[in-house]
């Protein structure tokens, strides 16, 4: 740890524990016979009590503690989201030490400046294609000491398997019984929890550091909002690398609902009928993909049919709106409602298995239109904000004051203000001690008095909700909520591919990056005259099959160096180059992104139907 | 004309006018600039300057319509490193209108050199240019305090972190325009 951290200093809040670790221990003591998690098993769901979590996790939590792991030591996970995730990471909490996350989409590349700038001494891996992707960074990574693998092949020194672990932890309490329960007394709210890697615009991933105090306000926060109990069952899918599948499995352990752990994409729909949870939270993309797919069923439907899908929609969003203006719909629609629930909308539901009380969108911004259509068929989308820098939680829609494009008010104990240029800043305990190892960095984006830069802009409306309305960093967000730094893979692209003049990555809001790219006159010309080829018209050759595939083969290049989310999934060449008579140029060259996103609108929506 | 120029901390420069002799000097101070100073100055990734992008950004310097000046540094030996760009290139379509653009290396921003360089631009603006019209990124605070420094500005959201910048340039004063 370096010396030069903010020291955080915010008193526990009401409710709020000391640890991660004593939030699971206390959940486990407080309700041992109730359903903690359910997950896939060779034949439906299985299911397992606080109490059986309990003992696995304190068992491998001895296990890393048998193989030397000490307090805020880092452990990497680089798996999908699956139970195994979430007890190897309760483990690394109760053994006190420090868990790193990689995406099992994250390049070798990425993965071995995480786990050389972490100094993660443990790695759990997914499969082997995650301990392939380790073993081949092997040689660059002293620290790392031993592979745990759910699935992989172990070979009972540098790699061993889950069952080793256990059978090591087993005989460490056999010694030494009270060995994991006494690390966890020892847990102070300062000791670091979670080292997440995040993106900047340029140049490498910085870890976040957050403390146990940081997740634990989460949790009491969230509790706080009183719009979770016991009862529900949550639905949990994200990838759990990332804050916000954190975020939620911490609040569970404080509020002690079930979850049921699935990280299969193309699983969603059928386990939402089977599973029939009553909260889900995920990224907007998700919700766009739900909506998209049942519109795009319906209008295949014969006449009627589409009909009266469209007519039961206008009745429940009337029903909708009325509620967000707090008053009570009429009579006449009143009753078309009921109908129109019966025949139309409660068969949505029922597609999400029927017992949705609401859903919650974060990491990037929810379209108000779905929102409003979820809304009208029954299902309200709390839209929630907050940084991998605030662990995943700042703001968040009230459940009895729902508002659709607009995120919600701070969490009870934190506060949001406006800095003059108009950039969102935030302070409370939920803020991170600081970027790993990179003082400047910190300073940079956090001040002295506590707030953090978030580099949103936005606005606060006269109820203290805030709205995001841009962002100060040259970061794409897609709606899956990844960032993508678009003038990396420009520099990459113009580097590889010599016929090229322009690319602009295109990619806000979107599910995924395309790019419009404009040629090089003279290189385009050279080209041509090399193949001898007769044509000699720029904006004819721009559409050339070969100069096409050789630009494809320059983009495959160049995606094979990125991150799997960053890859350029499609691409159109322009018929001409961006220009100043355009406006796409300015006079010095600068490239008006807005301009060519506009002009180029009906060529970017192509990519993306 | 060629004038000297003071800097923080009393380093010693001349500003002088962009020469297409310059071009590879250019060239190779480009290769130099942190990707953060080449995404600032293109609002694009930039890996080198092409000799298309060099042909408009030197051969097209004509003093008339496209000013561009440099600033160099001496040392010590009197041996000079250009470490500054600027330029103010007019709209073909409304002549009152120009472009602004300035790039510092990135060990010499922060000294002064952009303010000096931008004095003696708006000196030697081309004629009868009386308006700045660019686009920025929205969180390059220094080159937006900076363009706020040369007279009323207006700024307008264009699009994720870019921002459009009009400046209504403080008009000559006949006292620094006139010299010997």
């Amino acid at each position: 740890m370096t010396n030069d951290q903010l020291a955080t200093s915010h008193p526990l809040q009401p409710g709020q524990s000391t640890s991660v670790a004593k939030m699971f221990y206390d959940r486990v003591a407080g309700s041992p016979h109730a359903e903690a998690y359910r997950y896939p098993a060779p034949e439906g769901w299985a299911s397992e009590t606080w109490a059986e979590t309990g003992t696995t996790v304190r068992t491998l939590a001895a296990g890393l503690l048998a193989l030397g792991i000490h307090p805020e030591d880092r452990v990497a996970i680089a798996s999908s989201t699956r139970i195994e995730w979430i007890h190897a990471d309760l483990a690394v909490t109760c053994s006190g030490a420090a868990t790193t996350t990689v995406y099992p989409t994250t390049s070798a590349a990425d993965v071995g400046l995480i786990l050389a700038d972490s100094g993660s001494r443990i790695a759990f891996a997914e499969d082997d294609a995650q301990v392939a992707k380790l073993r081949g960074l092997r040689n660059d990574l002293p620290d790392l000491q031993h592979v745990i693998t759910f699935d992989g092949t172990a070979d009972g020194e540098w790699v061993l398997s889950l069952s080793d672990l256990r059978a090591l932890g087993e005989q460490h309490l056999a010694d030494d019984p009270a060995a994991v329960d006494d690390v966890v007394d020892a847990i102070r709210p300062d000791h670091l929890s979670t080292l997440i890697y995040t993106s900047g615009t340029t140049g490498r991933p910085k870890g976040v550091e957050l403390p146990h105090s940081c997740w634990t306000y989460i949790g009491a926060g969230a509790e706080g909002l009183d719009f979770l109990s016991s009862d529900d069952l949550q639905y949990l899918w994200l990838p759990l690398s990332h804050s916000f599948g954190k975020m939620l499995g911490t609040v569970q352990l404080q509020i002690g609902f079930a979850t049921a752990v699935d990280g299969r994409m193309d699983r969603i729909v059928p386990n939402l009928a089977e599973l029939r949870p009553t909260f889900m939270a995920g990224p907007p993309r998700i919700f766009e993909k739900v909506h998209g797919k049942i519109v795009q069923t319906v209008e295949e439907e014969a006449g009627i049919r589409r009909l009266l899908f469209g007519w039961a929609f206008r009745v429940g969003g009337q029903v909708a709106e009325a509620q967000l203006q707090g008053r009570r719909p009429g009579l006449l629609v009143r009753a078309q409602h009921a109908i129109a629930d019966r025949l139309v909308l409660s068969r949505i539901r029922t597609r999400l298995g029927g017992r949705i009380r609401f859903m919650i969108s974060g990491s990037a911004a929810l379209s108000a239109d779905v929102a409003a259509w979820f809304h009208a068929a029954g299902m309200l989308i709390l839209e929630g904000y907050g940084l991998t820098e605030t662990s995943a939680g700042a703001c968040l829609v009230h459940i009895d004051d729902p508002v659709f494009g607009r995120v919600g008010p701070p969490i009870t104990g934190t506060e949001v203000r406006i800095a003059a240029d108009g950039e969102i800043l935030l302070r409370g305990p939920s803020v991170m001690r600081g970027y790993h190892g990179l003082p400047e960095e910190t300073a940079e984006v956090l001040d002295a008095a506590g707030w953090l830069s978030t580099g949103d802009v936005g606005e606060i409306d006269a109820r203290g909700r805030v709205r995001i309305t841009d962002r100060k960093k040259d970061l794409i967000k897609t709606s899956g909520g990844k960032y993508i730094a678009p003038q990396g893979i420009e520099i990459l692209f113009k580097a590889e591919c010599p016929l090229a003049s322009q690319m602009v990555v295109h990619a806000e809001g979107r599910n995924y990056a395309t790019a419009l790219i404009t040629l090089d006159p003279d290189a385009v010309a050279q080209w041509a005259a090399a193949k001898e080829l007769t044509e000699t018209d720029y904006a004819t050759l721009t559409s050339d099959p070969g100069i096409r595939d050789y630009v494809k083969e320059c983009l495959d290049r160049v995606n094979g160096r990125l991150n799997r989310w960053e890859t350029i999934k499609d691409f159109r060449i322009l018929e001409r180059d961006l220009t100043v008579e355009a406006g796409e140029l300015t006079p010095s060259m600068k490239v008006r992104r807005k301009v060519v996103e506009t002009t180029y609108a009906p060529v970017l929506d192509s990519m993306y139907s | 004309m060629i004038t000297e120029a003071v800097l923080a901390q009393g380093s010693r420069a001349f500003i002088w006018p962009l020469l297409p002799t310059d071009r590879e000097a250019l060239r190779d101070g480009f290769e130099h600039l942190s990707a953060q100073s080449r995404n600032s100055r293109f609002l694009t990734g930039v890996p080198h300057l092409t000799d298309a992008m060099l042909d408009h950004l030197v051969d097209e310097v004509d003093g008339a319509d496209h000013v561009a000046l440099a600033l160099v540094v001496l040392d010590d030996d009197d041996v000079g490193t250009p470490v500054g760009v600027a330029r103010m290139i007019r709209y073909a379509e409304r002549p009152c209108e120009a472009d602004l653009a300035v790039t510092v290396l990135d060990d010499w921003q922060g000294r002064g050199v952009a303010t000096a360089l931008l004095a003696e631009l708006v000196r030697e603006r081309p004629t009868g240019v009386t308006r700045i019209v660019t686009t920025v990124a929205a969180g390059n605070t220094a080159s937006l305090a900076m363009l706020r420094r040369l007279g009323a500005t207006t700024t307008t959201p264009a699009g994720l972190n870019r921002v459009d910048v009009v400046v209504d340039l403080v008009p000559p004063d006949p006292a620094t325009t006139e010299r010997p």
